[in-house]
């Protein structure tokens, strides 16, 4: 019979053991794979994804007419990380040639359009662009944008940095240059290189041990993914399974730009450096992309070995290692032999470590931050790469921190400062200092440091009496003599004046001018505590509980950034703006995510407003400010302020644009030794003189006449009568009295009051 | 992230260890981005510009914001108020002191359906302007319109006193 052959029984059982055991370990490494491929994901989309949102100062705009001295603008350039370069060849470089100027600006995404890079050619005259232009056409610009300057990131923790970049803005050279020294065939490999692991592998059993790497650019950045620097067969044999799962999963664009990102190049101190836009600033002070050949090459020379290549702790080593990069770079075609020949001679290129630029502006960031906490959750500024465009300006940002730096010098080290500076009309924040050493991210005095504000109070008080125009004027005479109020205590409050005199009368206009206590306190009282504190409070300065006399020569405390919302209204004329660090927020491709637009709202009469400005500006003129040394010129108005035992030294004032309120003072709260006059007036002086800040000159609002008074009794006068002032004053309510002189000299026979009252007002 | 092609070397597919992590990988979700929630977005749901007449106005010699005020008066024109009111605030931290450009940025906002802060920055244009009759006029006009159209008549009539005493033409 020729039955079939039976199947030899005997080797099923053999069989199902091997699919038995294959398919279980199957099942166990499918298992494993999983699980890898869960942990590389996790830590690819933890680095990848994790993108803190980049900050950026507002950009500066030129155009004919722009106050800028050519400090101002280096500040600016400088800010920006411009390089002086020779015709400003390239984007991000300028040059300078006595007044001219020629800039070449980068290309930029701004929040609200983009700007192409423009070889731009401007002239300043006596500190003032007089003459712009595009460089190449040589036609003339009615304005033109810079790009805006990168201030900072908003990081998950202080420990790790990184200047992210994209790979957009990565030099090109150094990705060549980087793969044909670490990994020719990253574009064609799956994760693995099997030849150059085989080539590794082959040296590593001749030696015995592991010498050589054989790593693509993949594997690198999976172990980099591990703190430690294990070298095992089984780490390797995970790193490479890691890896072709990476490839799998992402593109080589993304692991690209993660290991640009990701890889560890230095060392700072406690501070970790990773990423090629990190290392650059630490290394060079610049940017990526204004980087030399030579200088790229000893980036790429630094990836085999971060500290044995350390250029400057080994000079020696790391220049050798670069110009065997530039080398390779050459053998590939990426540079010419001339190039290679000329690269190699130039020097390592790297700023000592003492000599880094340290920018940083901790202060404006925390506001920053604070800003957008009201409307975004932390995680997504810390990890979605988001654009915030600020208000920060760098020239006025630079000239604040000179400013406190200079007057502090000499100073007690216990004596600290705060500075905040404004647009007065935008309410943009335009610089910020939260203390002595305003790179240090500490107790931030600006926003934070609740003091009593002594005589910046005052103003709210004339502006609470201003605004009864039948009641009270400039002119109207205050009584300076003895006070004494009994408190509810039944203790009895006998304030005095700074300077313990009494002048027996005062025009309101320097009782202000001159921040006398007892004028202005008796002023208070008469128009009313609550009345005057509700006015504050809408102002800006919370009203203080227990409302008490005291308050009203300035017990209330108040950090800086309150003042100066308060003194915005004032300057902005009784328009209430307020106070934004923040214009807008665009996702990293631009799509913008919110806009914080102008908002104004009409709080006090203009008129009323307008009166007190003229009372700060004679405080300027003959008051309490006017040990101020100003431009030629410059009117500007401002306020001190004192506090008891001069632990607090104020001052606040503003121009046509620009607004300052500068504290200084002690965290224990300790003397001073400083007045208002003594202390802060100087810092604010020389920012507003640095900064150009515009004169006070525009015409007063309708209904605000300008009238010769008699200073002794506040009735009319004219023009050439003895001492005779010319006020501002509210045109339904002008004086009803003439003065001797003033009837003489104006008052011609057969001619009214009111023909008079016409004339002046042009009717 | 475009420009680099995935590879196209050799096929380590064919490795049973591959096809292995592949089976493994599949059943994981495809990584995403996730999305911050947007606090306040603008510009796209606001309503067109209402047409209304526009006088031909006197210009003042053109400062550096007069090219952004034109674009800004083209892109009201067309309806998209938000990047007029974003060209015009550019403006006016250059020229603070422009009452035209603060009269245009009231009548931005209100296309944008803002018609309080429309009126303060309406009333800023009359503050600005000072001197200049005709922009107080119009400053004022735009103003009984805005009152009117909320049905403050009493307000309307001020208004409307204070456009007439402005004069201009």
């Amino acid at each position: 019979m020729d039955a079939p052959p039976e199947p030899p029984r005997r080797r099923r059982p053999a069989l199902a053991v091997v699919v038995l055991l294959l398919l279980g370990g199957m099942v166990l490494l499918a298992a494993w794979g999983v699980s890898l491929d869960r942990a590389v994901r996790s830590q690819f989309e933890g680095k990848r994804w994790a993108v803190p949102a980049t900050v950026y100062a507002r950009p500066l705009e030129l155009y004919p007419g722009l106050a800028l001295s050519p400090d101002a603008l280096a500040e600016e350039l400088a800010a920006l990380e411009y390089r002086e370069q020779p015709l400003a060849p390239r984007p991000g470089t300028w040059q300078r040639q006595g007044a001219l100027y020629l800039v070449h600006t980068r290309p930029f995404a701004h929040w609200d359009g983009a700007e192409p890079a423009r070889r731009l050619r401007l002239r300043l005259d006596s500190d003032t662009v007089s003459a712009l232009a595009d460089a190449d056409t040589g036609s003339p610009a009615a304005l033109a944008r810079l790009d805006a300057a990168r201030i900072g990131h908003i990081y998950p923790g202080h420990t790790e940095d990184r200047w992210l970049l994209q790979l957009a803005e990565v030099p090109p050279l150094l990705v060549a240059a980087l793969m044909a020294v670490e990994d020719s065939e990253f574009f064609h490999h799956r994760g693995v290189s099997l030849r150059a692991t085989l080539r590794a592998a082959l040296a590593n059993l001749r030696a015995r041990r592991i010498v050589q790497g054989g790593s693509t650019l993949t594997q690198q950045l999976v172990k980099n993914f591990y703190l430690d620097d294990e070298r095992s067969f089984r780490r390797k044999f995970r790193e490479a399974a890691m890896a072709l799962l990476l490839e799998r999963r992402y593109s080589k664009g993304e692991i690209l730009e993660t290991y640009l990102n990701e890889v560890y190049l230095a060392q700072d101190q406690e501070r970790a450096i990773h990423g090629f836009g990190l290392a650059s600033q630490h290394l060079f002070g610049e940017p990526l992309e204004t980087l030399a050949v030579e200088q790229l090459a000893l980036l790429v020379a630094m990836v085999n070995g971060p500290s044995y290549y350390n250029p400057r702790r080994h000079p020696e080593r790391a220049l050798q290692r670069r110009d065997l990069v530039l080398q390779r770079m050459g053998e590939e075609g990426l540079l010419t032999p001339e190039a290679v020949a000329v690269a190699r001679e130039r020097p390592l290129g790297v700023l000592p470590a003492a000599e880094r630029r340290r920018r940083g502006y901790p202060a404006f960031l925390e506001l920053v931050q604070r800003d957008l906490a009201r409307d975004y959750a932390r995680e997504d500024l810390q990890s979605e790469g988001l654009r915030i465009f600020t208000t920060l300006a760098p020239a006025i940002q630079g000239a604040v921190e000179d400013a406190i730096a200079t007057r502090l010098a000499g100073q007690p080290q216990a004596l600290e400062a705060a500075a905040v500076f404004l647009d007065a009309d935008s309410g943009e924040i335009l610089a910020l200092v939260g203390g002595r050493d305003p790179r240090f991210a500490g107790f931030n005095r600006a926003l934070d440091a609740r003091r009593p504000i002594g005589s910046l109070v005052k103003p709210a008080i004339y502006l609470a009496a201003l605004a009864q125009p039948g009641r009270y004027s400039l002119a109207s005479l205050l009584e300076d003599a003895p006070l004494s109020l009994a408190l509810p205590g039944g203790q009895l409050w006998e304030p005095r004046n700074f300077d313990r005199e009494f002048r027996g009368e005062v025009l309101t206009i320097d009782a202000l001018a001159q921040s006398l206590n007892l004028p202005t306190i008796r002023l208070g009282l008469e128009v009313g505590l609550p009345e005057v504190a509700a006015l504050a409070g809408r102002l800006g300065l919370p009203e203080p509980a227990p409302l008490v006399p005291s308050w009203l020569i300035g017990t209330g405390e108040h950090p800086p950034m309150e003042v100066a919302q308060f003194y915005q209204t004032l300057a902005a004329g009784g328009f209430r703006t307020p106070l934004r660090a923040v214009r807008a927020v665009t996702r990293q491709d631009g799509e913008r995510l919110s806009r914080y637009p102008l908002a104004t709202e009409t709080l006090v009469d203009g008129r009323a407003t307008w009166l007190v400005q003229a009372a700060l500006v004679e405080a300027m003129r003959s008051g309490t400010g006017r040990s101020a040394t100003l431009l030629p010129g410059q009117v500007l108005a401002g306020k001190t302020g004192t506090t008891g035992d001069t632990r607090d030294s104020w001052f606040a004032g503003f121009g046509e644009d620009l607004l300052g309120v500068v504290w200084l003072g002690r965290d224990d709260n300790g003397p001073t030794r400083l007045t208002g006059a003594t202390g802060a007036l100087p810092i604010w002086t020389e920012v507003m003189r640095r900064a150009q800040a515009r004169s006070l000159e525009r015409a007063p609002p309708e209904g605000v006449v300008d009238v010769w008074i008699e200073p002794a009794t506040g009735r009319y006068s004219a023009e050439g009568c003895p001492g005779a002032r010319r006020l501002p004053f509210h045109a339904d309510a002008l004086p009803d009295e003439w003065s001797e002189c003033g009837r003489r000299a104006q008052r011609p026979a057969g001619r009214g009051l009111a023909d008079w009252l016409r004339e002046l007002l042009g009717q | 992230m475009q420009g680099y092609p995935k590879p196209a070397g050799p096929r380590l597919a064919a490795l049973l260890l591959w096809t292995l992590f592949i089976a493994g990988c599949a059943a994981a979700p495809q990584a995403s981005r996730p999305a911050p929630a947007p606090p306040t977005t603008t510009g796209t749901e606001s309503r067109p510009a209402p047409a209304r007449e526009r006088p031909a106005q006197p210009r003042p010699a053109p400062g550096p914001a007069a090219s952004l005020q034109l674009e800004a008066e083209a892109a009201l024109a067309a309806g998209d108020p938000d990047r007029a009111a974003t060209l015009l605030e550019r403006g006016l931290r250059l020229e603070p002191r422009n009452a035209s450009l603060w009269l245009s940025l009231a009548r931005a906002r209100d296309a944008e359906g803002d018609e309080a802060q429309a009126e303060q920055l309406a009333l800023r244009a009359v503050r600005e302007a000072g001197s200049q009759p005709e922009l107080q006029r119009r400053a004022w006009t735009f103003i009984v319109q805005l009152r009117e159209r909320r049905g403050d008549s009493a307000g309307a009539d001020t208004a409307r006193r204070r456009a007439a005493d402005a004069g201009g033409d």
